[in-house]
């Protein structure tokens, strides 16, 4: 194995099935990508589209519920296989998530301190009590939390939303992970709160170096976060490339009926372009390309074979075969 | 357009826990226009559309609607005036009721306002057609429809009474881009037809500079700044308007991170409500809460920054 160059994530034809004794659902239909050291991938999807199941899967968080395919490596160490004590030291340890909802992912009755030293004496990070008490106020120190004395002897309910989620994310960074996965960190928050959350991410992991694998619907966040992103449709990569040329000149034609849905100033009011009909069910992904049918460029063929992401530029690619033959002129 | 037909004047409304949720509020709704209210959670929005609605009264203040003021108003002409001012919600899965098929749940709001049996089913029909859904879906149970789907039913709902102002209170906010494309576009033609008004409440700027004539923000239970929605997105006057219009991502403008959170509205800072997180706020913002003033026609702003003429650049 060679360490010093396998980078922090890497995802190679991920799959998850959840499995009840009735049914299997896929969700995840063989998702692949890498993240390097200090480096960001965004997976920018809709609601079912498999984006949060996707970054849960990687922490394999879903036990005997789910059935996960393919290969994830963490600093060239293969996660698949791992048995739970040993995935237990994983998580939080080499890769940390911080979830949409920060008041669900904090004990509601101990205080934040204490829930950010117990991080750190189960990862073995500091174990002695008072050390460890104060580190956890550095760590909110360093996350942004004005008092963090206070703060640190406060229980969650007694933060705002913004406070909590640093909370948080300090417990995310405690032990130095080389991952760092936000599933949606800033959904839940208002939206000058969000600016701030978002600020304290890309701060945290210059400062680290983490990579940070972050989930959104929201095409603004991708944007602005910056980093690759990959455009996620009923379970697949349809699209993936530097978020600037992705969201600007879009290729996949999914990716580019969800840009011209976003309202924007300038387009006349009830003019908005939509994509028509709604996104597929979870279970009910149609067969071939899951976007054919609500695609304005498919072909008959598109029904037929579900197409593969492959290039279509310089660090690009994009799973339609009606875009790729001729990378045609980008009107940028 | 220029018509009064709603009109709200000096609302209030303290709640029981000491949280003053709307404070001072005066508003105008003109037939056949769409107003955007926006503003972040706690700011008043949606207590605002309630007491517009007649769904709570306020503390003082006074809502008028064509003419006529809601308080003291007895439940029988209330209900003949809702019929007028109906609601689309955010919610539908909980606004709908899930034992009831769509179609009936329209058709309850027709016999509630006097609509007779045999005209109910006809009208119900034609407004799931004018909304996008199909004979076959308007028998179907609320969960068997997707998020999009049950919206244009909440739609159709509110349209059944010809109303002449429907409050949408972040009622495309639920829905992924893709749909809320289709559900705004929905609404600006069904306004183009029936020149119906809208009150657009929601916490999400770009839509609501979309759909709306002339927006109004708030902050902390009161409007900070109202003007006509393309002159606030070019040319945002009040601090927090700036801020919230930066921190609205993808804009590509610098961004103004505030600090801080929400001040608790149950302890509100004295003066501006804003000067705690206001990157401009000076001494004289602790003493008083500033009136709205004209910074240009049609363009209202409260803050002591802006000056009654218009800056240039």
């Amino acid at each position: 194995m060679n360490a010093a160059v396998a980078p922090p994530l890497a995802v190679e034809d991920l799959t998850t099935t959840f499995v009840s004794r009735h049914r299997r659902i896929e969700v995840v239909r063989g998702v692949s990508f890498t993240i390097g050291r200090g480096e960001t991938m965004m997976l920018l999807g809709e609601s079912g589209s498999g984006k949060s199941v996707t970054a849960r899967s990687i922490m394999r968080l879903y036990g005997s519920a789910a059935e996960l395919g393919g290969s994830v490596r963490l600093s060239g160490r293969e996660l698949t296989g791992l048995a739970e004590p040993q995935l237990r030291d994983v998580r939080g340890g080499q890769i940390a998530l911080v979830p949409q909802d920060p008041t669900g992912a904090l004990d509601p009755l101990r205080r934040i301190g204490a829930q950010l030293a117990e991080t750190l004496a189960v990862h073995g990070v500091e174990r002695v009590k008072t050390a460890a008490r104060r580190r956890a106020e550095e760590l909110l120190a360093m996350v942004g939390i004005p008092d963090p004395k206070r703060v640190a002897g406060s229980y969650p309910h007694e933060l705002s939303g913004g406070m909590r989620q640093r909370a948080v994310i300090a417990i995310a960074v405690s032990c130095d992970p080389q991952v760092l996965i936000a599933d949606e960190p800033t959904t839940a928050l208002d939206v000058t709160v969000q600016a701030q959350i978002l600020e304290l991410i890309a701060d945290l992991q210059q400062r680290l170096g983490m990579a940070v694998l972050m989930v959104t619907h929201d095409v603004g966040v991708a944007a602005d976060f910056g980093g690759r992103v990959g455009v996620m449709y009923a379970g697949r990569l349809v699209e993936e490339g530097p978020a600037p040329q992705v969201l600007s000149a879009p290729r996949h034609p999914y990716t580019a009926g969800l840009l011209e849905s976003l309202p924007t100033p300038g387009v006349a009011r009830g003019a908005l372009h939509s994509i028509v009909g709604a996104p597929p069910a979870v279970g009910a992904f149609p067969d071939g390309c899951a976007f054919a049918p609500r695609c304005p460029r498919a072909r008959p063929s598109c029904t037929q074979a579900d197409p593969p992401l492959t290039p279509v530029a310089e660090g690009r690619s994009a799973a339609c075969p009606v875009v790729n033959p001729e990378p045609a002129s980008v009107v940028a | 357009m220029s018509e009064e037909l709603l009109r709200a004047e000096g609302l209030t409304k303290t709640f029981g826990n000491g949280v003053r949720a709307v404070s001072d509020v005066s508003l105008t709704v003109h037939k056949g226009e769409t107003l955007g209210v926006v503003g972040e959670s706690g700011c008043g929005k949606s207590t605002t559309g309630k007491m517009l609605l007649g769904l709570l009264s306020p503390d003082s203040g006074a809502v008028t609607f064509d003419g006529e003021p809601l308080a003291g108003l007895s439940r029988a002409r209330l209900r003949a005036l809702r019929a007028r001012l109906q609601v689309v919600p955010q919610n539908p899965q909980t606004s709908l009721n899930p034992r009831l098929r769509v179609r009936q749940s329209i058709e309850f709001n027709l016999r509630a306002h006097g609509v007779e049996r045999g005209a109910r089913r006809p009208r119900v029909l034609e407004l799931l057609e004018r909304v996008g859904l199909t004979a076959a879906q308007a028998e179907r149970f609320p969960h068997e429809l997707s998020g999009g789907q049950l919206q244009r039913v909440a739609i159709a709902r509110a349209l059944a009474t010809a109303p002449d102002l429907v409050v949408c209170d972040e009622a495309v906010s639920a829905l992924d881009k893709s749909v809320q494309a289709q559900v705004l576009n929905l609404l600006a033609d069904l306004q183009a037809e029936t020149g119906v008004a809208f009150l657009f409440i929601s916490h999400d700027l770009a839509v609501v500079e979309h759909i709306s004539d002339r927006v109004a923000v708030m902050y902390l239970g009161r409007v900070v700044e109202l003007a006509p929605a393309r002159e606030l997105w070019a040319n945002p006057r009040h601090p927090y308007t700036q801020a919230l219009l930066s921190a609205t991502p993808g804009q590509g403008r610098e961004r103004i991170v505030l600090s801080g959170d929400l001040p608790n509205p149950a302890d509100p800072p004295s003066g501006c409500g804003f000067r705690t997180r206001c990157p401009v706020a000076e001494p004289a913002c602790t003493t008083e809460w500033p009136a709205l003033a004209e910074a240009a026609p049609g363009h209202r702003a409260a803050c002591v920054h802006v000056s009654p003429v218009p800056v240039a650049g």
